[in-house]
Order: C-alpha cells, then sequence, then structure tokens
C-alpha cells in the first residue's frame, strides 16, 4: 500500500496540488508514510529544481536575513543579532534530523507525527540496490532533498523570530528559546498544515509555502517575545539609528531571491505551477514594494529605503500562502494589500500594540501573513491550484496558529524567564550585546 | 581641564578640542546615568550638528549639572547660522570664560527624563524614536 501510494495518487497530487494541498487528493493515503521505491521513480528535473530550491531558501537567512536584521539595529549590536541568524541554523539543523522532521513531516496524530524517522532512521540511499527513500509528500524527489528543503523552512522560522526581541535578550536563553519552541511549535504546526493527517489540512487550509507554518507562527510569537521581554532601554526617548540602511537592502535583496526557491520550490516539481509560483512572487514583491512606498508619501512626504524593502518583504509574505493557488492578479491584489497592511502593521499598530518589537516581525510577517492567508481563501483559483479557497478554513488555520503561537511562546519564555533568566543585564545592554556578551566589536 | 601633560606648544584650537572631549565626556556619563541616553563623545567633538543634538537633549535634563556642562559646551561652538544667540543666566556655574551659547537653550526642562521628547530642532534625530520604519 505504501509503495503503491508513494508511485501513484500522492505523485499526481503533489504535482496537482502541491505540498500545502497534497492531502486534498490523499485521503486514502494518509496513513502512508516514506517509502522506499527504485531510483528510477526519481524525477531528475525535479531534484534539480528543489537542490537548487533549498540553497535560495538556505540564501534567505545565511547571509540574507543576517544582513537584513544586522543592519538594522544599532552599531553595538550588529554582530550579536547576525550571529543569531547564524547560531539558529546550525542549532535547528541538528534539531530537526535528530527529531524535528519526523515530528513535522511523518504520520501521526492529527497534531503531531511520530517518532518513525528519529536520527532519519530508515532515510536510505542504497546505490548498489538502485533504491531510496522518498516522502509521501514528495514522490518525485530523493527524502534527503525534502528533508534538507524543510529544514531550511524550520531554520528561517525562528531566525525570523528574533528580529522582535533584539538588542536585549541573553545569548543563552534565545537558544534556548528557540530549540524548544522549534519543537513544541514549529513542528506541530507545520504538521498541522502539511502533513496530509494534519487537523488544520483536513479543515481544507490553503498554505502552500508557509504563509500560516512560517509568517504568521514566527510573527505570534515574536510579539509574544516583545512583550514578554519588555522594551529596550531608551526605547520612545531616544532614536535607534540603524546601522546600515545599505546592508538592508543587501539583506532584503538576497530575500526577494531567495523567496523563489521558497515559493516557487514549494510546488516540489520543476513544473509550469512552479513557474506561476515564481511570477506571482515576484509580481506580489514588486506591488508592495511599490505600495509601502506610496503610503509612506502619504503619510510623510517621502518613499524611504527602509519602506521599499518592507513593503518587498511585505508582498512576499503575502504571497507566500497563495503562490500556487491565484494568478498574476490575484497576486496583485495581495501584493496591493499586503503593502498597505504591513505598513500600518510597522507604524500605526505598533504604536496601538505598545511593544517593543525591534525590527517589526509581527507588523510585517505576522499582518502580512494573516492578509495572505485570508486572501488565499478569497483568491484561490482552482485552475491554477486545483481548488478553490475557503474563507472559513483559512481564517481558522491562520487564527489558531497565531493563539497557539503566541500561547506556547509565552509558556516557554515564562519557563525560561524562571529559570535562567531571558534579558541581559541593563549595563550589557548599555555597552551594547557585542562586547557584552561576545567580546567582539565593530569600529 | 583635564590636566595632560604637554609635550608641544598647543594652538588654541588644541585646546578648545580639549576642552569639548572634557565637557563631551561629563556628558555622556551624565547622560548615560541619568536619562539611559548614550551618545558619541568623540563624535561629538568632531561634529558641530550633532553636538548641538546632544546638547539640546542635554538642556532638556532635569539635572542641573548636566545643562550646566551643556552651556559650557555650547560656548565652544561656533554661532549657527540664521540663529541668533540667546544669553543663559548661570547663577551657579564658575565658568572661566564668557558664555554665550550657540544653541537656545530649551526653555523648561522637562519634568522626568523617561518622558523627554527628542529635540525639535533636530527632525533627523526624531526619525528613528519608538518606530524603525
Amino acid at each position: 500500500m505504501k509503495v503503491l501510494c508513494a508511485l501513484g495518487a500522492p505523485r499526481a497530487a503533489s504535482r496537482y496540488l502541491g505540498i500545502g494541498a497534497l492531502l486534498l487528493a490523499s485521503g486514502t493515503c494518509s496513513a502512508a508514510g516514506p517509502s522506499l521505491v527504485p531510483v528510477s521513480q526519481i524525477s531528475s528535473g525535479d531534484t534539480a529544481w528543489m537542490l537548487v530550491s533549498t540553497a535560495l531558501v538556505l540564501l534567505m537567512t545565511l547571509p540574507g536575513l543576517a544582513l537584513f536584521y544586522g543592519s538594522m539595529v544599532r552599531k553595538k549590536n550588529v554582530l550579536a543579532t547576525a550571529l543569531q541568524s547564524f547560531a539558529v541554523a546550525a542549532l535547528v539543523t541538528v534539531l530537526w534530523i535528530t527529531v524535528g522532521y519526523s515530528l513535522a513531516f511523518t504520520p501521526g496524530s492529527p497534531f503531531l507525527g511520530s517518532l518513525d524517522r528519529v536520527l532519519l532512521m530508515g532515510l536510505t540511499f542504497d546505490k548498489e540496490a538502485a533504491m531510496l527513500s522518498v516522502s509521501h509528500l514528495a514522490p518525485s524527489i530523493p527524502e534527503s532533498v525534502f528533508v534538507m528543503f524543510q529544514l531550511t523552512f524550520a531554520i528561517i522560522t525562528p531566525a525570523l523570530i528574533t528580529g522582535a526581541f533584539a538588542e536585549r535578550m541573553k545569548f543563552g536563553a534565545m537558544m534556548c528559546f528557540v530549540a524548544l519552541w522549534s519543537l513544541l511549535v514549529y513542528a506541530p504546526v507545520a504538521h498541522g498544515v502539511w502533513e496530509s493527517g494534519g487537523w488544520l489540512a483536513g479543515l481544507g487550509a490553503l498554505d502552500f509555502a508557509g504563509g500560516t507554518v512560517v509568517h504568521i507562527n514566527a510573527g505570534a510569537a515574536g510579539l509574544m517575545c516583545a512583550w514578554m521581554l519588555g522594551p529596550r532601554q531608551g526605547f520612545g526617548q531616544e532614536p535607534f539609528i540603524p546601522y546600515n540602511l545599505g546592508f538592508t537592502l543587501l539583506g532584503a535583496s538576497l530575500l526577494w531571491v531567495g523567496w523563489f526557491g521558497f515559493n516557487a520550490g514549494s510546488a516540489v516539481a520543476a513544473d509550469g505551477r512552479a513557474g506561476m509560483a515564481m511570477l506571482v512572487t515576484q509580481v506580489a514583491a514588486s506591488v508592495g514594494a511599490l505600495t509601502w512606498m506610496l503610503s509612506e508619501y502619504i503619510a510623510r512626504r517621502r518613499a524611504s529605503l527602509l519602506g521599499a524593502c518592507s513593503g518587498a518583504v511585505g508582498g512576499l509574505v503575502a504571497i507566500t500562502p497563495a503562490s500556487g493557488f491565484v494568478d498574476v492578479m490575484g497576486a496583485m491584489i495581495i501584493g496591493l494589500v499586503a503593502g498597505v497592511a504591513c505598513y500600518w502593521g510597522a507604524t500605526g499598530l505598533k504604536r496601538l500594540l505598545r511593544a517593543d518589537d525591534s525590527l517589526d516581525v509581527f507588523g510585517i510577517h505576522g499582518i502580512g501573513g494573516l492578509v495572505g492567508a485570508l486572501l488565499t481563501g478569497v483568491l484561490a483559483s482552482r485552475q491554477i491550484g486545483g481548488a478553490d479557497g475557503n474563507i472559513t478554513a483559512q481564517a481558522i488555520a491562520a487564527f489558531a496558529t497565531l493563539f497557539y503561537s503566541a500561547g506556547m511562546s509565552f509558556l516557554i519564555l515564562l519557563v525560561l524567564r524562571w529559570t535562567i533568566g531571558l534579558r541581559v543585564s541593563p549595563e550589557e545592554e548599555r555597552d551594547g550585546l557585542d562586547l557584552s556578551l561576545h567580546g567582539e566589536k565593530i569600529e | 581641564m583635564i590636566a595632560l601633560a604637554r609635550t608641544a606648544p598647543m594652538s588654541r584650537d588644541d585646546d578648545i578640542q580639549r576642552e569639548k572631549f572634557s565637557l563631551a565626556a561629563h556628558l555622556y556619563s551624565r547622560l548615560r546615568r541619568g536619562g539611559a541616553f548614550t551618545i558619541d563623545a568623540m563624535l561629538m567633538t568632531r561634529d558641530d550638528e550633532y553636538a548641538r543634538q546632544v546638547i539640546a537633549l542635554a538642556m532638556a535634563n532635569p539635572d542641573p549639572k548636566t545643562r550646566e556642562y551643556a552651556v559650557l559646551y555650547a560656548a565652544l561652538l561656533p554661532a549657527p547660522r540664521k540663529v541668533k544667540p540667546a544669553p543663559v543666566h548661570l547663577a551657579s556655574v564658575s565658568s572661566r570664560q564668557p558664555v554665550t551659547p550657540a544653541v537656545a537653550p530649551v526653555p523648561a526642562p522637562a519634568p522626568s527624563a523617561t518622558n523627554v521628547e527628542p529635540p525639535a530642532e533636530a527632525p533627523a534625530a526624531n526619525r528613528y524614536v519608538r518606530s524603525l520604519r
């Protein structure tokens, strides 16, 4: 049965619907997990594209996000902030191969996977026998590639959160938080949305490339971190001059380009749907950047570089869940709404929330993710993705993820506050984390 | 103010630079301790515009000693363009030179260091207060 599923229905389904919607067509195979198949089943074209996509998505974090975030903090915290992304990449990699992948992408309960792939046991490549293992979610590529591709998503999600608590969190506390969050929040949410038997997948929620799993998830956790850690010293009283907005442009550009792997790679195939996903990604990013700049010009009579970068990222975030489901017109609408909504999220809403979300993780990823998730329910086209949108299912998935992520993050942070503490001392914060935590400095 | 061994005859400009740095260092420690502000003392001695912004910030500080250092520093700055210097009453300052600050002091100190508004004459500095974007 497993082999039959791997060879038949899921392959067709994955090509038709993408990972995010595979479950819609795989009800009969919901219990099937990774399986061993002949090498001849593997598509070299799909595999080549997924290898490239994996590298592109990793490029978003290293060095994209490290540059993007590191350049927006004050000079005394640049190295510490960039290091957070780098360290998260290393930490999550180890956790992912140890247990994260198994919890997220093997059949189990509707809320969590099994332990069948702990330490990637069972992941096989036997050259002599010409057999290898594939995931039931991506039967045309080796499971090793699928593990790596999904790992890059697992890396960037907690790395995004680090922007919310920048310039004030202990390095050790940050590492503990990310470790616990990856296993207790990311893995269950990824399983619930992307695994065939996941509970949100069963509702019919569409999330092509991670608008809910990555962006709403990270945004909600970021907001909770900002609240729990409290504002930075001098917040609201003195200007926090960003270190170098030139590097911000560089980081944002790497994110933009890497996003092609993120969205088009989520088709798990080198096909027309991947091409559409890439096209709508470019359109939404561009419209998002233009809309943010226009909003900024109307509100402040100027358009800024940081605004253009932020608008592009907002558009990219919002198109993420929709990228395999909408046409070009849909992408323009999503980019337009995201540009305005994320601008409000990073300015007006930020003031309302009264949280020092240092680099606007919630304002851009949380709000952009919500916009994308909800509009996917409105704009999804059966012609493009093989499924119609359902705004109710989208709203349930989006808000369930928002509240679960925020609640679990709160509990994790509470435990860490009681044990090792969350914040650096006031003296360390004044001196800057580069010097006080890492003994390094930019001159 | 700082006694340093002189190895070569020093010009009046050198003296002013030393005096500026000394006052900037005092302002650095006062603002950091009392208002949780961190300023760049070296930049202050090099960049008069930056120094004026720091002075405006210091003048809004409730601590009289901080304002005193700000007034002394302002006296060392060249007069800004199109700004008429305003005399400052220095009841408790024992200055060694006539004081005519280049920057008009803020009329009334803020009630506390926690609700000090950024200086109105420095819109660029307002740019990154509370919000990055």
